[in-house]
């Protein structure tokens, strides 16, 4: 706990002023006044009574929530933490003391709660379906300041390219392709590519809160976090290097073809697919990037869970950029449906009068188009329960310690029976009146009619689940931690 | 703002939607298109299966040629009482063939009309006995009132009576709808509705479903802002090539077949709206 020199109270990081504030006598400082090192110091050697205090480590609350086993760290000893940010459980938490290592670099909180209300409101007012307790006051009131563990690289490119160059020409009834070997001295560096190393963060949602202007990246002061909580890591630091490697190479690629005057008249056919990490160090354009740097970056976190399944909210702390889920709140998605067909419905009138064939032919692309949907959700749902593409799960599963998790989620990827027949069926129709359209063509609008009319129940089934498949996409399961290992160096 | 409030507050917005609505549904009914008057009539020529009467005041004439013979005489004298309406909009045709030298109905409807009134105000009502088809075929101003969608939706009203082979009856409903249009009333167009209710409901779902997964996007940053928030140096020298190799594909040059000729001649005439249905 970072206590006040005037009055012995718990300061806390205001962002707006960028000090300490003493909430009790109003008194302010500059985070870097206060040394933790001696602080850490002092209490390693009352508590645990080591032999030599440990400058890397901090001592840290860890909060461990009773239901899904996730785990939040703070700075602060006396808080008490009354809701589980991974799975939004009302519960008090429960906690321990621990050391913690102490990450390298810190971005520190420059959007205050306030402001977080602010840009998430200014979201949500977009999302015209959000279920109502989304926006209330209780819900947004419980935004959570929180460090999020991350990796940062840096990535160096120094030494000879070798790239891959041709023109070509015409000759009679041949092209004449001329190969070349364009070849320069490179000497980039790009500093702070980050990635977040907590596996509960989804990759989705850390990349789209990102950038974070890693300019106003400081040496960690334990400081920072007094007032906020963190997340810990659970990735290692070699999970991110190749992504890191991999942006550096495609980016010195492209500025190299865009950028040299003398590259100009040649076509660079060096593959945009980034070599194997293996040979990075080896390839076109040499690259290797450093072990990488433990960094804490601050969000503000939301979740909002209803029934078993959670949605999340996420600020950046830097920028005030907003990601969140947006369910469906099917009611409310109806009436405004109904409301817009009534408008769609007068401009229709104005200038369209369907033959029974063109609304054959309309109805059949329509329930097309929602199978089409349907189908492209089951393979997101499937991507996102399995971990698919998310390097923080993957690096779990390759370490098992996800495996039990898989097999229960991937049953909830799989598609349901009658979703299955409904649209088995649906396609049946839909060939039907191809073949009504195409081959029979019956001079009585009558059969025309009765398949639209099948086409259009079995559009509206299959919509059901489109919008169910939504909600499964919008929000989580809710998550069950096992916090065990990983690299706790951020 | 109180629950109550609120509440009262949503139900204004959607009673305001509905009556904007309505007011759009019910604007292209709103005035007749051309105003009725009385007049004489005079046959300036009959004989089997073809009677023309001519309107005195306003100059348009009737005909009824059933050269495929749907028609008993005096089916086709109470057909010209009924026709007598749209005469004062324009000419007004009966035809009934089972001539099977022209491609299309719509060529034959254009190529008869044309051949009689080029370019004057009519509406025809074709029974196309080759091709098995109801055409409304009309010319001159009349497109603008019966327009190939109001064609459309009266053979679609009558197309049943010449399935069932009473064909005057067909040819009766047709004109008193054609007089309904072309005085302003309107005519009964159920399935329109019908199917424009189901239209729009479901592309009221499927629009609304595209704008939530829009507005649900989690955006990734672009490589620029990646690039601005990073730290970044880049420094590219001594930029050199060398020639490694040469290939050679064989491509022949596309013999070119001469650019298209043009397609279309201008025609004389106005333009036409026509729309029918199969029996």
């Amino acid at each position: 706990m970072i206590v006040c020199p005037s009055c012995g109270a718990n300061l806390k990081f205001d962002p707006k002023s960028q000090k300490m504030l003493c909430d009790f006598c109003g008194s302010s400082f500059d985070p870097k006044e206060f040394d933790v090192k001696e602080d850490v110091e002092e209490q390693v050697v009352q508590e645990d009574n080591p032999e030599t205090p440990d400058f890397d480590t901090i001592d840290v609350t860890i909060y461990t929530c009773p239901q899904c086993g996730g785990e939040l760290m703070s700075v602060d000893e006396n808080t008490a933490a009354a809701f589980c940010s991974f799975c939004g459980a009302s519960t008090i938490l429960s906690t321990r003391l621990a050391k913690g290592k102490k990450p390298e670099y810190i971005i520190p909180f420059a959007k205050t709660k306030e402001d977080c209300k602010k840009a998430y409101l200014g979201v949500v007012k977009k999302a015209l379906f959000l279920p109502k307790e989304y926006r209330s006051d209780g819900c947004i009131d419980s935004f959570r300041g929180i460090y999020m563990p991350y990796w940062t690289y840096n990535v160096k490119q120094k030494g000879q390219t070798k790239l891959r160059g041709e023109t070509s020409h015409r000759r009679g009834d041949y092209i004449i392709t001329d190969i070349y070997t364009l070849a320069g001295k490179i000497d980039a560096e790009y500093d702070g590519l980050s990635f977040d190393a907590s596996a509960s963060f989804d990759d989705s949602m850390s990349e789209a809160l990102a950038p974070y202007d890693i300019k106003q990246m400081v040496p960690f002061e334990a400081s920072y976090m007094s007032g906020y909580y963190a997340d810990l890591a659970d990735v290692d630091a070699d999970t991110y290097k190749y992504q890191a490697e991999k942006y550096a190479f495609n980016a010195s690629l492209k500025r190299i073809k865009n950028e040299t005057r003398e590259f100009k008249k040649y076509t660079i056919t060096t593959s945009k697919e980034a070599p194997k990490a293996s040979k990075m160090a080896d390839s076109a354009v040499p690259t290797s990037a450093d072990n990488g740097h433990s960094a804490m970056f601050p969000v503000w976190f939301l979740s909002y869970r209803n029934g078993d399944r959670v949605a999340y909210a996420a600020v950046n702390g830097q920028t005030g950029k907003v990601v969140a889920d947006l369910p469906i709140d099917v009611k409310k998605y109806l009436l405004s449906s109904g409301i817009f067909a009534l408008v769609i419905f007068a401009i229709l009138n104005m200038f369209l009068v369907l033959t029974p064939i063109t609304a054959l032919v309309m109805s059949s692309i329509l329930t097309l188009i929602v199978f089409v949907i349907n189908y492209f959700q089951r393979v997101d749902i499937r991507m996102t329960v399995t971990g698919e593409g998310d390097k923080g799960k993957e690096f779990l599963k390759e370490n098992g310690k996800g495996k039990k998790k898989k097999a229960e989620k991937v049953e909830e990827a799989e598609t349901g029976v009658f979703e299955t027949v409904t649209t088995l069926l649906g396609l049946g129709s839909v060939a039907i009146a191809v073949l009504l359209v195409v081959f029979f063509q019956p001079v009585s609008d009558i059969p025309y009619y009765v398949m639209c009319i099948v086409e259009a129940v079995f559009f509206v089934l299959s919509f059901k689940h489109t919008l169910g498949n939504y909600n499964i996409m919008a929000t989580r399961r809710l998550p069950q931690f096992d916090r065990k290992g990983g690299d706790d160096r951020a | 703002m109180t629950v109550h409030s609120k509440k009262k507050d949503l139900i204004k917005r959607i009673l305001v939607c509905m009556a904007i609505a309505a007011l759009i549904i019910l604007m292209p009914c709103a005035g007749p298109a051309y105003a009725s008057q009385s007049s004489s009539y005079v046959v300036e020529y009959e004989e089997d299966d073809y009677i023309l009467v001519r309107n005195e005041e306003t100059g348009y004439e009737i005909l009824v040629d059933d050269e495929a013979g749907l028609l008993t005489y005096d089916e086709q004298k109470q057909l010209i009482e009924v026709m007598k309406e749209c005469t004062d909009y324009g000419f007004i045709f009966f035809v009934s063939t089972d001539e099977d030298n022209f491609p299309s109905v719509d060529d034959f409807a254009q190529d008869y009309y044309r051949s009689r009134v080029p370019d004057e105000n009519g509406v025809m009502l074709l029974i196309d006995m080759n091709f098995r088809k109801i055409w409304i075929y009309s010319e001159g101003e009349l497109p603008y009132v019966v327009t190939g969608s109001k064609a459309n939706i009266i053979a679609d009203n009558i197309y049943t009576y010449a399935t069932d082979g009473d064909y005057y009856t067909t040819a009766r409903i047709g004109f008193e709808q054609i007089g309904s249009v072309l005085s302003g009333r309107r005519i009964a167009q159920p399935m329109k509705y019908i199917s424009n209710v189901c239209l729009a409901i479901l592309l009221s779902l499927i629009i609304n479903y595209f704008f939530a997964r829009l507005v649900s996007q989690k955006v990734k940053p672009s490589d620029a802002q990646i690039m601005n928030s990073i730290i970044s140096r880049f420094d590219f020298s001594d930029p050199t090539a060398r020639h490694t190799n040469t290939t050679k594909t064989y491509s022949p040059r596309s013999s070119s077949s001469g650019s298209g000729g043009s397609s279309g001649g201008g025609g004389g005439g106005g333009g036409h709206s026509s729309g029918g249905h199969s029996f």
